[in-house]
């Protein structure tokens, strides 16, 4: 049996109907009436000059309408049937700017039978014997919607909403409901139910399954016949009385005994097709309430698409849906594109920057065998989801420029890695490091400021970062700095009125290359330095010492 | 009056009177169903409303879900009251002298032309039974005549006989109760309503007439 079908009746229809859990839902929601607006625009439009309503339109419009939800389509003869005049008269009212009341009043003498309808129809409101259903379906629409984003809807996707969490807010939102209803007096009766049946105890279930009732009709119809009459009860209150009519009923058939083999075989293929569980709605607000509680039950979930803002049923931790968009792919291909792009031109970046190294190193054999270690699925997916968090919010809690040097590093570890120069521990602890900035970005993104500093602790534990890898040269200067000479002395105030200036005397150098560095630093400090403390400057030039060197000397040696 | 066709005129008339009694016996019948199990799904003020608005087709009243038949009318089902309709285009009919009040111009109906009327509507089925309806032609085209107030339009001989005849309505219960007070509203606001239609109708045939004859 499929988990996510379940089967409903409904009063005055024998037939049976299927609602397909969330699908009928997100159906519903997303069902554009616009084509059936117009159509019962252009009935009113026409029926105004010929005086009656053209029944062509009215089956087509009817026919649209009828495709927004299996109720709507049970009820297509009955509650729904005048859903096109509804329509008309919610135009009228909204175009001329009337009431129900002066609508009502300007039909009550028809002289057509297009004024005849509306009157029927607004007579029925006032009767309460009907209400507006082309309204109903538009409110009940964004209701649903409300419900969805109520129960479904997040704003930190990255936090997987738990069952219980979802069962808390939709029974929050029924609570809600069920406490204005309360409070403004709404009878218990009067909101709408959905009732548990099988076909056997329907309402019409000697209609529903005809057969059967037939052969048992003929078992007892004698009885039936002199049996007193029980209709007068329609018009009475059975509430509480509701055994003893059962009771009175069951009478004419307490002594029944079990049919023969032939009559049970009979009722047996008759039956066995019938579901086992139906449910028989009265509205269908109870049938779009009792889908959100079977969905629930069922585990079966919504999401809001991350790429273009509308729900989806949940099947796997895809964030996008199925749902083909303008661009004539769906979301979660053009994610997958996306990614696949942004893959590839990290390989061409680490293809470039490898293609960039023997032309400044000269390989030399390793003096001991690297161990490349594979990343396992876990981690990956732990840097994916991490990747994705941040990438959300660069630019509300995170800039881009801190993004790109976070997954610049992300990337060079798992590089390091594979070639066997980083450790998982250094991942780890990277990983560790992520996690925190992650909650304060995502802190940050709600507050709407820049995220609070989060320690490197992976960069103390592990002196070497994972570092593209540079020019020998820049590297040597790093790792031979050059001795930072004492801060030459400048003029001193000693106090307001007594300042120390020395005289101006033009500075000597011997070489062209002494003149130029002494510039440099003159310009850096932003200041003039006096010639005598220029003199104990102590600048040391040390022509380049071109060399070959190893990896190891170049990096370090790793853990 | 002149009437290019008299006697088109008024068998006319004659026709929305006895349509007027009928109406007002089924807007009785209608209103009353009210009780059995709308009481307070349909407004009764609106039940009026359409009653008043369409004097000689109460079947709009349907369109408020009211129904007759023998659940909702059962005590209303039977000989003796089906006398009421009779009595009630009886009633109406002895107001006829009334018309004599609506003027086309100088012009009015004379009492030949009101006493064919008369005899018109009580041919087709008026009858005063038990003689429970007090006034007559008579006296009602003596008192248009002398230019004095007729007594209002009331349902009190409608009570008379239902009290004395059809005991289903005369016993006291929540529905009958309804009953006794509707009818003494309903029959004073139809029968002014029904005076302005049959005035309407008047006119309409002595202005019908010519442009017939221009066709």
């Amino acid at each position: 049996m499929n988990n996510s079908i379940v089967k409903f009746a409904v009063y005055d229809n024998n037939n049976f109907y299927k609602i397909e859990l969330s699908k009928t839902l997100l159906h519903f929601t997303e069902f554009d009436f616009t084509y059936f607006w117009e159509q019962c625009i252009e009935a009113g439009r026409l029926a105004r000059k010929s005086g009656r309503l053209p029944q062509n339109i009215i089956s087509n419009a009817k026919t649209v309408v009828s495709r927004a939800h299996p109720f709507i389509e049970a009820c297509l003869a009955t509650d729904y049937s005048e859903v096109v005049t509804d329509c008309i008269i919610e135009y009228i009212c909204h175009s001329e700017r009337i009431g129900l009341e002066e609508l009502w009043a300007r039909c009550i003498t028809p002289k057509n039978l297009y004024e005849t309808a509306i009157f029927r129809r607004i007579s029925e409101y006032k009767a309460n014997r009907a209400m507006n259903r082309w309204t109903s379906i538009v409110r009940l629409q964004e209701y649903a919607r409300n419900k969805i984003d109520f129960i479904f809807g997040t704003s930190e996707e990255d936090a997987p909403l738990t069952e219980e969490i979802i069962r808390t807010r939709k029974e929050y939102f029924d609570l809600a409901v069920s406490v204005a209803a309360n409070e403004l007096g709404c009878p218990d009766n009067a909101l709408p139910s959905v009732r548990l049946c099988t076909p056997a105890t329907l309402p019409n279930a000697a209609f529903a399954v005809s057969k059967v009732s037939k052969a048992i009709y003929r078992r007892f119809s004698e009885a039936l016949s002199q049996g007193q009459d029980m209709s007068a009860l329609e018009s009475k209150n059975c509430f509480k009385i509701h055994d003893q009519v059962a009771m009175e009923a069951y009478a004419y058939v307490k002594n029944m005994s079990r049919p023969g083999e032939i009559d049970m075989n009979f009722a047996l293929e008759a039956i066995r097709d019938n579901p086992t569980e139906l449910y028989l709605p009265d509205s269908l607000k109870a049938v779009i309430d009792l889908e959100f509680e079977l969905m629930i039950q069922r585990g079966i979930y919504m999401r809001k698409c991350e790429g273009c803002g509308r729900y989806f049923t949940v099947t796997d931790e895809n964030t996008r849906c199925d749902r083909i968009n303008s661009s004539g792919k769906t979301c979660r291909m053009q994610y997958e594109e996306l990614l696949e792009s942004i893959a590839m031109a990290a390989k061409a970046s680490m293809a470039d920057e490898t293609m960039e190294v023997p032309a400044v190193i000269v390989e030399p054999e390793p003096k001991q065998e690297q161990l490349s270690v594979t990343i396992s699925p876990e981690t990956e997916k732990r840097c994916q989801k991490l990747y994705n968090a941040l990438y959300k919010r660069v630019g509300k809690g995170i800039d881009e420029n801190e993004f790109k040097e976070w997954s610049q590093y992300l990337s060079n570890m798992k590089r390091n890695l594979k070639i066997g120069e980083a450790t998982l521990s250094q991942l780890d602890e990277f990983l560790d490091y992520s996690d925190r900035l992650c909650e304060e970005v995502k802190l940050a993104s709600k507050t709407k400021t820049p995220h609070a500093p989060v320690e490197k602790t992976y960069e103390k534990n592990n002196a070497p970062a994972p570092k593209p890898i540079e020019p020998i040269a820049e590297k040597q200067t790093e790792t031979q700095p050059e001795p930072i000479p004492a801060e030459p002395q400048v003029a001193t105030i000693v106090s307001s009125d007594e300042v120390i200036v020395k005289p101006f005397v033009p500075q000597t150098f011997d070489t062209l290359f002494d003149a130029f560095m002494a510039g440099y630093s003159d310009e850096e400090e932003g200041e003039k330095v006096a010639p005598e403390k220029r003199e104990k400057k102590h600048v040391e030039i040390k022509m380049p010492q071109w060399e070959r060197l190893t990896r190891e000397d170049a990096y370090g040696k790793k853990d | 009056m002149l009437f290019i066709n008299e006697t088109a005129a008024i068998n006319g008339i004659a026709d929305t009177i006895i349509k007027g009694g009928v109406s007002l016996y089924n807007a009785i019948k209608y209103i009353y169903s009210i009780t059995e199990k709308d009481f307070y799904n349909v407004n009764i003020k609106d039940a009026f409303k359409v009653v008043l608005n369409n004097i000689t087709d109460t079947d709009s009243l349907q369109a408020l879900g009211l129904r007759i038949n023998d659940r909702t009318c059962v005590e209303m089902q039977n000989e003796e009251y089906n006398r009421v309709l009779p009595m009630i285009v009886y009633s109406l009919a002895v107001r006829i002298p009334t018309l004599k009040n609506v003027k086309n111009g100088d012009d009015c109906m004379t009492d030949d032309q009101l006493y064919r009327l008369y005899t018109a509507v009580m041919e087709k089925g008026a009858e005063n039974y038990k003689d429970m309806i007090s006034e007559t032609f008579l006296e009602t085209k003596y008192l248009v005549r002398k230019g004095k107030k007729l007594p209002p339009f009331t349902a009190d001989w409608y009570k008379t006989y239902i009290y004395t005849n059809v005991p289903s309505l005369a016993e006291i219960t929540n529905k009958n109760m309804f009953l006794l007070g509707l009818v003494d509203v309903l029959f004073a606001m139809f029968y002014s309503c029904l005076e302005e239609e049959l005035h309407n109708k008047i006119i309409e045939f002595t202005a019908d007439m010519p442009e017939d004859e221009e066709k």
